[in-house]
């Protein structure tokens, strides 16, 4: 890797997005061990696992609020992410950016407020994400899916419970909304978390955006990470510590790892929301 | 924007975070500005306001209440 190309006089921003589960942690990690660098983890300045300092401010409720309405998403962006430039320059970073699953219905306001920053879109398979996506018992420190219907929540949990992503009043999914199992909702979640994404690579300029497979990362941590790096345009080589934290346990993993779902074993409703909503997606994505 | 409304969900808030936090609901207030308006209290601050105007929020409308002129908005349009 040779120096690098990025000479722009403002600090470079960028923004990860996904369903969450797709180790947006480990990235933000690694890319907090580089020289003049600062990614955020929702909006948070963590080390490994550490609750860390809220460098910009939450969007845990308007990240449904920019579902439901859209045109929203640029006033939320304007007043909660206006200052980031700033920030980066306080902060005396050259290159600054936040990963956060709740990023994902700001892409099209981030990518008009700040024309220069890029984008990295990380996706996993559906039904890797909806074993991953809840705990089934006991508090969930990670809670990007829907929880099981009977499932006693801590307030905390309620809370990001009204941020997250549900089908939108008066469509068909709504209607069925409460009769869908967890498992039902969060491919659900999935799917329509995947397809925002999606909108958006077609609309942003290629070399705006970068996807990055879960399954890839999973399997060759070190090399994938070095494609963002060239993405962003990061200088010199990667760092040693960069590597430890790409190739350490797995961040954020849940302690009790739930077993893999296939779709034999989906009933036949979840099928159903399965073949509906998760299909056309896996399509666009691994076609 | 109704003084009384805004003084009567004040009151909701010192209920949950106490008077002291409380007084930092005023009009141009985020969630960021009133110390305790967290997601830790989020849902019983929600509560605390439905009690006091005997109101009953949707999901939807809960998740829009992140600044004291939305939380005085969404009073008035349910109350008047």
């Amino acid at each position: 890797m040779g120096r690098s190309s990025y000479s722009g006089a403002l600090p470079r921003l960028f923004f990860g997005a996904s369903t969450g589960r797709t180790a947006t942690m480990a990235f933000a990690n690694a890319l907090n061990s580089e020289t003049d660098t600062t990614c955020l983890h929702e909006g948070k300045f963590r080390q490994e696992e550490t609750p860390g300092e809220q460098v910009l401010s939450f969007l845990t409720l308007e990240n449904r609020l920019a579902y439901e309405k859209p045109n929203a998403a640029h006033e939320i962006v304007a007043a909660k992410r206006g200052n980031t430039l700033q920030i980066a320059g306080e902060r005396g970073d050259r290159f600054f950016g936040d990963v956060a699953y709740n990023n994902v219905p700001f892409v099209a306001a981030l990518a008009k407020a700040f024309p220069d920053a890029r984008f990295v879109f990380f996706f996993r398979q559906c039904l890797d994400f909806v074993r991953s996506a809840a705990s089934e018992e006991g508090t969930d420190e990670t809670p990007v899916g829907w929880p099981p219907k009977d499932k006693p929540l801590t307030n905390v949990e309620r809370y990001i419970a009204l941020g997250r992503l549900q089908p939108r009043e008066g469509s068909d999914s709504a209607r069925l909304w409460d009769s869908w199992s967890h498992r039902a909702q969060n491919i659900w979640l999935w799917s329509e978390t995947n397809r925002l994404l999606l909108d958006q690579t077609a609309e942003l300029p290629k070399n705006r955006f970068k996807t990055i497979y879960f399954e890839e990362f999973k399997s060759a941590p070190v090399a994938t990470y070095e494609t963002l790096r060239a993405f962003l345009d990061l200088p010199g080589d990667m760092q040693q510590a960069s590597k430890e934290i790409l190739l350490a346990r797995p961040i954020n993993m849940r302690r009790e790892k739930p077993a893999a779902i296939t779709v034999a074993e989906l009933d036949s409703v979840e099928r159903a929301v399965f073949e509906e909503y998760a299909q056309p997606i896996n399509r666009r994505l691994y076609s | 924007m109704s003084a009384e409304i805004i003084d009567r969900i004040r009151k909701s808030f010192a209920s949950v975070i106490g008077e002291n936090a409380a007084k930092g609901v005023v009009s141009g207030a985020t969630m960021e500005d009133v110390e305790g308006w967290d997601s830790l209290n989020f849902l019983n601050l929600v509560m605390a306001i439905e009690d006091e105007f005997d109101l009953q929020m949707s999901t939807l409308e809960a998740a829009s209440l992140n600044t004291v002129d939305a939380v005085v908005s969404y009073v008035e349009r349910k109350t008047s």
